[in-house]
């Protein structure tokens, strides 16, 4: 290895994904050599992604500027320890999925001929860029590499049903990026810049506020759109139940959470809430719908993936919420949910594909007997379902727990109320595909169930990244602290945006 | 043909301080190859010029990604231009410019080959 320069190891995950993107379109024939560079370059990604957590402990942040261009011409990049957590966990989710998608079982040999790898490669480097930007416009271009490459994956195989879903995701993800476009012209043609840090120091200026605020609800709007807020998650149930699992297991446990990452951003940077008092009140009802909406959804569904994408908003939900209460803890805790649930969700959505390969189907009501032929699986299962909903030894109840305390100390008691009401829907939504899936008796008539033993063998690659991400979630569970202590100082950096302002500009 | 692929060169190599580079370039010799595409028809093209698209594109690709990394080997800065005093006539100096500049023209030549031939073969 080369001397790193420690401000270049934050381009590391988004060049190693790239480049065995490239290398995947190289071997664009051979699937076997692509499975060795995803592999492999997901691994390296991690390792990196790790040493750089590790340099953001002490120093707090890197930043660097993109060919050696001053800070209002060229692109900055920057990476504070809530960057580098999300790029963290999105190397960690990429090793999983690379593993989940190794064997033709999951995904079949002839839609990883078609360009399965290089469209994920792409979508985590678009990921992992839109991650490590300090700049608005660049970022709207990492997000049309994610969108692009994301509808690829969506489509894959262009069954009539996924194409259907396609077009709704690709479409509203267009409406979202059109007004992130007229966000940026408002804000470029107010102040000049695109770049986050002049943004936010040209913003404080109260003579602009009334068209930067418009500028404000657009991003509020656009961002939204992409993390499947209240009134705009329709979206992804309507697409996320479309593609083969494996696919919407990544889909799902990243690209919202790069929209609740944007907007965590914008709002503590661009637009700090307190100053904001009307969109912060807006947040907040918006994100308790969310969080109501979603659950409601997932109690209603019959159709395990559906279920799962439902509850997924509903957590959308909660993670804004610790935004839009705005006070150090609750951001510490959004984030640290969000990282949980990253965790939790891409997890139920293997354990769902397990599920689904087992018994042939993901309808409820066809499934049964679970517990008594797939011992290990329901274990995952309801280990999962009680991370999920945050029972106190698992990382769902630290996270909820600062989440809620965080609101109880600002004074947030009806929504605090709501939340707790969402917990306990959820919990009942996951009950009910454990009592109907895993402990109803098997039907007579229903489809022969594989023993375990045989069923690991075939699939176990299927069991391998499931029990991986279940080990970190165990992990964080059983040894919350550092973690915790990790998300606070992160949100506290989050919550000084002058920090940003001075670390980007006085270099 | 020829005249559109010397035409092509001459823009991609005049790119970095005249109108002109990479992405340009490559769109006045695809010009060429479509249109001996829709001479001679798409099996023809591929014999003749040998072109895999898909070689083309991440080859391109690569070439324009190693540009950007290189400068980390050398000065430290991601994306940083690096100029070397070879001067060659008519292709000017040679730097990490020129080959990012080289490896868009590669991959935007693939890619809208890739294109054409598909469209084609429908």
């Amino acid at each position: 290895m080369f001397s790193i320069d420690p401000a270049n190891l934050m381009v590391a995950p988004l060049l190693i994904f790239m480049i065995s993107g490239m290398l995947c379109l190289l071997f664009y024939k051979r699937v076997d050599i692509q499975r060795a560079i995803v592999i492999s370059s997901s691994l390296i990604a991690l390792i990196a992604a790790v040493k750089l957590l590790d340099l953001l402990t002490r120093d707090g942040f890197v930043t660097t500027q993109v060919g050696g261009w001053e800070v209002p011409f060229g692109i900055t990049l920057f990476v504070d320890r809530f960057a580098g957590l999300m790029i963290a966990m999105t190397a960690l989710l990429a090793v999983a999925a690379s593993i989940f998608s190794f064997s033709d079982r999951v995904l079949s040999a002839r839609k990883k001929r078609i360009g399965f790898y290089p469209a994920l490669m792409f979508m985590l480097g678009g990921i992992s860029g839109a991650f490590i930007t300090g700049d608005l416009f660049n970022l709207y271009v990492w997000f049309e590499v994610m969108l692009i490459s994301s509808f690829v994956l969506i489509t894959l195989g262009s069954k009539r049903d996924q194409l259907q879903g396609g077009i709704k995701y690709v479409v509203i993800n267009f409406v979202a990026s059109s007004f992130l476009l007229l966000a940026i012209a408002i804000l470029y043609g107010t102040t000049g810049n695109t770049n986050l840090a002049a943004l936010a120091a040209s913003l404080a200026d109260p003579a602009l506020q009334p068209i930067t605020r418009l500028a404000a609800i657009l991003l509020l709007v656009s961002f939204g759109i992409k993390a499947a807020l209240f009134p705009f998650y329709f979206w992804l149930p309507a697409s996320y139940h479309t593609p083969p699992i494996a696919i919407t297991a990544i889909v799902a446990g990243l690209l919202t959470k790069v929209g609740v990452y944007t907007m965590i951003r914008t709002f503590t940077l661009l637009f700090p809430l307190q100053q904001h008092y009307q969109l912060q009140k807006f947040l907040l009802g918006a994100s308790c719908f969310t969080a109501l909406v979603g659950v409601l959804g997932a109690i209603a569904h019959r159709d395990i993936r559906k279920v799962l994408a439902y509850s997924l908003i509903s957590k959308i939900g909660f993670i804004l919420w610790g935004l839009s209460v705005y006070t150090s803890a609750a951001i510490a805790g959004a984030i640290f949910y969000t990282l949980h649930h990253m965790l939790v969700n891409t997890n139920l959505f293997f354990a769902a594909g397990i599920i689904g390969k087992a018994a042939g189907s993901y309808r409820i009501s066809e499934i049964s007997g679970l517990y008594d032929r797939l011992p290990l699986l329901s274990f995952v299962f309801i280990m999962l379902a009680l991370t999920l909903v945050g029972i106190p030894p698992f990382s769902g109840f630290w996270g909820k727990f600062m989440l809620i305390d965080a609101g109880l100390l600002a004074h947030e008691y009806g929504s605090v109320a709501i939340i707790l009401i969402t917990t306990l829907l959820t919990l009942y939504s996951m009950m009910i595909i454990w009592s109907k899936c895993f402990l109803k008796k098997q039907d007579v008539k229903g489809q022969q169930l594989l023993p375990e033993g045989v069923f690991i063998k075939q699939c176990y690659h299927m069991y391998i990244a499931s029990a991986f991400l279940l080990i970190v979630t165990f992990w964080i569970s059983f040894n919350p602290s550092w973690l915790i202590e990790y998300t606070q100082r992160a949100a506290e950096q989050l919550l000084l945006p002058s920090n940003y302002v001075d670390a980007v500009i006085q270099r | 043909m020829p005249i559109f692929l010397a035409y092509s060169l001459y823009l991609l190599f005049r790119g970095h301080n005249n109108p002109g580079g990479g992405f340009i370039g490559a769109l006045v010799l695809s010009i060429g190859l479509v249109f001996h595409m829709i001479a001679f028809g798409v099996p023809a093209t591929r014999r003749i010029y040998k072109i895999n698209t898909m070689v083309l594109t991440s080859v391109g690709l690569l070439i324009s990604s190693l540009a950007a990394v290189s400068s980390l080997f050398f000065e430290g800065v991601f994306f940083e231009a690096i100029w070397t005093d070879i001067h060659i006539v008519g292709l000017g100096t040679l730097s990490s410019v020129l080959m990012f500049d080289v490896g868009v023209y590669l991959a935007v030549t693939g890619s809208i080959l890739k294109i054409a031939f598909s469209i084609f073969n429908e």
